[in-house]
């Protein structure tokens, strides 16, 4: 494509030289920016980040040290750093958001397709919290489970009894009420690609099993399911790529507090504190075990099922 | 549909009814809050903690007004937050959307061999999870670089090789060259072939992953919560409003900031609504 221009035009060999700089001088300058903002925010970031996991900040300066690996594995069996709480309530949030979440998002989906009563409405509701912002819908949920909020009251008025329950703050259902937020208001995205990837299946192929008397649930598991899997399979691979490094609405919630520690968030909490150097050796350790994990994810779902074409 | 509804089996009426139940129920909890906010933030002080459920006696408008006054975060009114707001979202949007579409033009159009391994790396940077490169960034970005006002961190959006690049390059490979090869050969510039006959061609493309810039950089707090904490945009200032106030006064302003917030995100979803849904991608939004 390069040589377009030169096709078929009688171009004197001295344009045609500056015009191949001028057209160097072009690409260089389009790829400049994009290309400086990758050097700078992603390798400088990254490989500085593996170099500060072996700094430290003495009073004799920075020195070259494994001491942010020991302390991180002595920290994490004693159980008031709540590191080993942040490793569970991490799983947790992967547990609920895409292990029950993905299935859950994929069912509704199945049913929207199927032209419930209403579905094009409730497609349009059910993707509204993913366009509001997190601090929006955290802070009508918080108020909704206020102590003296909404909730209680309803809950109040069904049992017959005071109900004052502080779901936030009580240690017994903070991190259960955080886990329900994420599922409540995890569905959009998911089920507007999956509806979308319905949708683009050719309709005749359902057709026909349905003539053969197929059952809905064979239809969305055995028909259905494998016709899609690109994109659950590229949903899964990303959500095992965030594992880790998702944070959850803690900051939004409880900065960490009341049992609610992540992995994300401790790391997050550290930088607030001017610690560098030990949250970048805790980045480096759960990236090595994060990385090899997205790759097994992803050739174990890659022999699940062949990509298919249609 | 009521017709098609009859065919059913007795076991997938029933099954249909219930799962129309639960979608009815969860399509109410999501609206529910929303006008729920609405009608607190029309109440006085006293009748939002005292009824909780009831109508406000007086639709009480002016507290839009007062919010301008009294919504504050330190120095920043509500007029400087909706300000940054502004700011951030599009000169970020249009910073993200530029920087990726010269890249994504020329790794389509250009082909040699750095555009190959730009788009390898592209892709390779998306799926391998990095944790914790933050305290180097913060270090970067707040120590050595200084970027953390509201001009500087600019440069945290200007990436051009993210999920707008993917979805340009997409676009840029498909789109027709001939258009360009006439004007090459009528004596346009490089440039002038960019400016003038791709990027209107582009147009639809760029309008709809700025539309869904726009939604992700108003709606982040992260970010300015990280490196733009004198200047709160109104996102962060809702989430920081909620903090400073340990004795909780006149709530309904803070409905009013809410309500204000997620209105110009629900003016944009009931325009451009096809456009915003068939364009998520994966991680897209919410990144």
């Amino acid at each position: 494509m390069s040589d377009n221009l030169a096709q078929g035009i009688p171009v004197k060999k001295k344009t045609l030289q500056s015009r191949k700089i001028q057209r160097g001088f072009f690409i260089g300058l389009m790829l400049s920016v994009g290309i400086i903002q990758f050097l700078v925010f992603w390798v400088y970031v990254n490989f500085n980040s593996i170099l500060m996991a072996f700094q430290l900040q003495t009073r004799e300066g920075l020195i070259w040290t494994f001491e942010n690996f020991s302390r991180f594995f002595h920290e994490l069996s004693i159980a008031d750093f709540e590191l080993d709480l942040a490793l569970k309530n991490t799983l947790l949030l992967f547990v609920v958001g895409t292990v029950i979440g993905l299935p859950t998002s994929l069912l509704f989906s199945y049913y929207l397709y199927k032209k419930i009563l209403f579905s094009k409405f409730f497609r349009v509701i059910f993707f509204l919290p993913s366009i509001i912002s997190a601090a929006v819908l955290v802070a009508l949920f918080r108020y909704m489970l206020a102590v003296d909020g909404p909730v209680n009251a309803i809950l109040s008025s069904i049992s017959g009894k005071v109900v004052d329950i502080e779901w936030i703050t009580d240690e017994a259902y903070s991190m259960g009420t955080i886990l329900f937020y994420v599922f409540w208001t995890g569905f959009g995205s998911n089920i507007v690609l999956f509806t979308g990837a319905i949708h683009r299946i050719p309709q005749d192929v359902l057709e026909y099993a349905r003539l053969d008397g197929v059952s809905m649930t064979r239809e969305l598991l055995q028909i259905i399911v494998p016709l899609i899997w690109p994109t659950i399979s590229t949903l899964l691979v990303f959500a095992t790529a965030g594992l880790f490094t998702n944070s959850g609405p803690i900051l939004l919630f409880t900065q960490g507090q009341h049992k609610t520690m992540t992995i994300g968030y401790f790391i997050f909490d550290q930088v607030q504190n001017n610690s560098y150097y030990y949250p970048a050796a805790i980045g480096l350790i759960f990236t090595a075990i994060g990385f090899p994990l997205v790759i097994i994810v992803k050739w174990l779902l890659g022999k699940i099922l062949e990509d298919v074409e249609y | 549909m009521i017709k098609a509804f009859k065919k059913l089996t007795l076991a997938q009426k029933i099954v249909f009814t219930f799962v129309f139940i639960l979608f009815s129920v969860y399509a109410i909890s999501i609206i529910a809050p929303f006008v729920w906010a609405f009608l607190s933030s029309l109440k006085t002080d006293d009748e939002y903690y005292e009824k909780v459920f009831a109508l406000p006696k007086q639709w009480l408008f002016s507290n839009y007004v007062t919010a301008f006054t009294e919504f504050k975060i330190k120095k920043t009114s509500m007029l400087g937050m909706i300000g940054n707001s502004l700011w951030l979202t599009f000169s970020g949007t249009f910073v993200a959307v530029m920087v990726s579409s010269a890249t994504a033009y020329i790794v389509a159009k250009y082909p040699f061999w750095g555009t190959k391994i730009i788009y390898r790396v592209a892709i390779f940077t998306m799926i391998i999870p990095i944790v914790g490169n933050l305290p180097a960034m913060y270090k970067l970005v707040v120590a050595d670089l200084q970027f953390n006002n509201p001009i500087g961190i600019l440069a945290l959006y200007a990436g051009g090789f993210g999920f707008n690049f993917i979805i340009l390059h997409g676009f840029y490979r498909s789109v027709s060259w001939s258009y360009a090869e006439a004007g090459f050969v009528d004596g346009a510039t490089d440039w002038k072939v960019y400016w003038r006959i791709i990027l209107p061609q582009a147009l639809p493309a760029i309008v709809s992953i700025s539309i869904l810039s726009c939604i992700g950089i108003w709606n982040d707090y992260m970010t300015p919560f990280l490196y733009l904490k004198d200047h709160p945009t109104l996102a962060l200032g809702i989430y920081q409003f909620d903090i400073i106030q340990t004795y909780r006064s006149n709530v309904p302003i803070y409905y009013c900031a809410i309500i204000m917030s997620i209105l110009p995100i629900l003016i944009l979803f009931c325009c451009f609504q096809e456009t915003i849904m068939e364009n998520t991608v994966a991680g897209g939004l919410k990144g």
